[in-house]
């Protein structure tokens, strides 16, 4: 109850989409003397229904006086304090000549359809806006909008009921009376499971990462060129084509994009396949130029290049550089017919297992730990010369010269 | 003991060394194992400074096992014959020779260890540099090598020639010949040493 307050905009801010309110009349009701219509708790009356069932207890042309709060939930029928006292108890008293609908939807709006010159006063913290005696309407809707700061749930709805308890005995002269105690929102709701939707965001390359093409297999996170300090990447890959000829060994893959096609130049040779250079063509501006690997990329024959790293090939003119870097990049080129499904093989890492700083370092610890364990050896053979000791026989002598 | 944990030692390895092998060769890829991969990435600093420690170090090793087996010698046949005590010293000190030679092998070596800086200007510039790592670890390590035996032989030697000399005096200067000729092969060691380092030259040009 103390944080209702919190509580109370969030709430209801988070109203479900079909949000329903339950509904309390009572009163001089025309079905109370046998009560067909006994409260439903087990479905929601639809707003055709509710009005449907309005329409039957007004028949007789009562006085409807509507208490509209500003949230109410079928929680708050229960709602108990500390020391147990219920909130309404104003209606409990009036359960015998009731009607109970805990879930109607859009009940407000139904209950103003229905009534005919209905006369709307707000209950603030000033008090009523007009004395309800006065008017010679039938219908009398009450806004309870006196709400205050820091009050709890429990004495807000302890205070309506009150308010309600006194207006309905100010009433008895206008015949038959019939109350309702309803709300414009619900005041308690259950957030619907918000499920998240996975949603693939929009590549800007539309073809995703793998960009094979016939006699060459290229899987790449993305391509980026820097040039004169402006760093752009590739987007929209239009296609692209290759060409290779399996009897020298050379396989160009062309690849399109927005800003420029680049095209892929291997060469194989000695069992291996290199892969060479970049030609970066693009037509506005114009730039056409060759740029070649800054570390070697080779593999064997049958095995794919990898490399988390990027990739980089520079451009030897140093007055204006363009470097190519390639992201992610795995590659196999075939120099012979492929397809997409064609599979990648064993792929050499540009980052290899041992590099040769921990080479060194092994070679040199070795040396270190050859030169420790030879050195604990010799001592322990070190053995004191004993041929000549002789327990029983007389010491040596030695006569020291002055 | 010692026995055992070479065993042992020598076993392991023997086990290892096949299985890594096998494994690269059997799945193709046998070039990965690469010795020249290995030389051409690792740090001329790194040859370098063992070939300085190398030079200074198995020197000593040479000189110190000498004169161990010599002075054990010299100090027990001085105990019946004192006069041997003086003139047996020469030994120890052909031995101290051999120290020294590797000791201004290492002098020589330090003097010629320079900086380089790491985007090189030209490939010759990084071919110098490794080129003068190699030569640096060749050179101390075969001046390290060549003293610690001949440390190791001049030290018998004059072992024996104490104990000759203890027994019969006029033994000891033949003896000592065979010492001589024994040192020199320390010098050999010194001279190729010397001679590689002269083209040695590392740093930024």
């Amino acid at each position: 109850m103390a944080f209702c307050r919190l509580l109370f905009p969030l709430l209801v801010l988070s109203v479900a989409s079909a949000s329903t309110v339950p509904v309390f009349l009572w009163g001089d009701l025309s079905s109370s003397s046998g009560n067909s219509l006994k409260s439903n708790p087990l479905s929601t009356v639809s707003a055709q229904g509710f009005s449907e069932i309005l329409n039957n207890e007004l028949k007789d042309d009562p006085y409807v006086i509507v208490f509209l709060e500003e949230t109410l939930s079928v929680e708050d029928f229960s709602r108990k304090n500390n020391e147990g006292d219920i909130s309404i108890p104003y209606l409990y008293d009036n359960l015998s000549d009731a009607l109970y609908l805990p879930s109607v939807e859009d009940a407000s709006r139904v209950l103003e359809e229905v009534a005919k010159g209905a006369v709307h006063v707000k209950l603030t913290q000033n008090g009523l806006s007009a004395a309800i005696e006065d008017k010679n309407n039938r219908f009398m809707f009450i806004a309870l909008k006196d709400a205050m700061e820091g009050e709890s749930r429990y004495d807000l709805l302890r205070r309506h009921s009150n308010f309600m308890e006194d207006q309905i005995s100010k009433l008895e002269k206008k015949g038959d009376v019939i109350a309702v105690y309803t709300a414009r929102n619900p005041s308690w709701t259950i957030p619907d499971t918000h499920s998240r939707v996975r949603r693939q965001a929009n590549s800007s390359v539309t073809n995703g990462p793998d960009y094979s093409l016939d006699g060459l297999r290229l899987y790449l996170t993305g391509v980026t060129l820097d040039h004169s300090n402006a760093s752009v990447t590739f987007t929209n890959y239009a296609g692209g084509s290759s060409e290779y000829n399996t009897t020298t060994g050379v396989l160009n893959g062309t690849l399109n994009f927005d800003q420029g096609s680049l095209t892929l130049n291997f060469h194989r040779a000695a069992g291996y396949w290199f892969f060479d250079t970049v030609h970066f063509v693009q037509t506005n501006p114009a730039v056409d130029e060759i740029l070649y690997a800054t570390d070697d990329l080779n593999a064997l024959l049958d095995f794919s290049y990898r490399c988390k790293q990027s990739v980089s090939f520079k451009s030897i003119n140093e007055t204006q550089e363009y470097k190519v870097s390639f992201i992610d990049i795995k590659v196999q080129p075939f120099f012979g017919p492929t397809n997409a499904s064609t599979p990648f093989g064993d792929s050499f890492n540009c980052v290899g297992f041992f590099s040769a700083p921990i080479w060194s370092g092994l070679f040199v610890v070795f040396i270190l730990l050859s030169i420790t364990f030879y050195g604990i050896m010799t001592m322990m053979d070190i053995k004191t010369m004993d041929r000549f000791d002789d327990p029983k026989g007389k010491t040596i002598t030695i006569n020291a010269g002055e | 003991m010692r026995y055992f944990l070479s065993y042992l030692f020598v076993l392991l390895v023997g086990l290892a060394i096949p299985i890594f092998s096998l494994y690269y060769v059997l799945n193709g890829k046998g070039e990965q194992i690469s010795l020249g991969w290995f030389l051409e990435n690792t740090s001329p600093y790194m040859w370098g400074t063992l070939g300085i420690a190398f030079s200074v170090a198995l020197s000593v090793v040479g000189a110190a096992m000498g004169i161990h087996t010599t002075g054990v010698s010299i100090v027990g046949g001085g105990v019946k014959a004192p006069r041997i005590k003086t003139k047996n010293l020469i030994s120890v000190i052909f031995c101290e020779a051999v120290a020294i030679y590797g000791l201004i092998t290492a002098i020589v070596l330090s003097g010629m260890l320079e900086k380089y800086s790491e985007p090189f200007t030209s490939v010759s510039v990084k071919q110098q540099n490794w080129m003068a790592g190699y030569v640096m670890f060749g050179a101390g390590l075969a001046v390290g090598l060549v003293n610690l035996f001949c440390g190791i032989a001049v030290g018998i030697v004059g072992s024996g020639a104490a104990l000759a000399d203890a027994a019969n005096a006029a033994l000891f200067v033949k003896i000592l010949i065979v010492e001589i000729f024994g040192s020199a092969i320390g010098l050999f060691g010194l001279i190729v040493g010397i001679y590689m380092t002269s083209k040695v030259k590392m740093g930024n040009q």
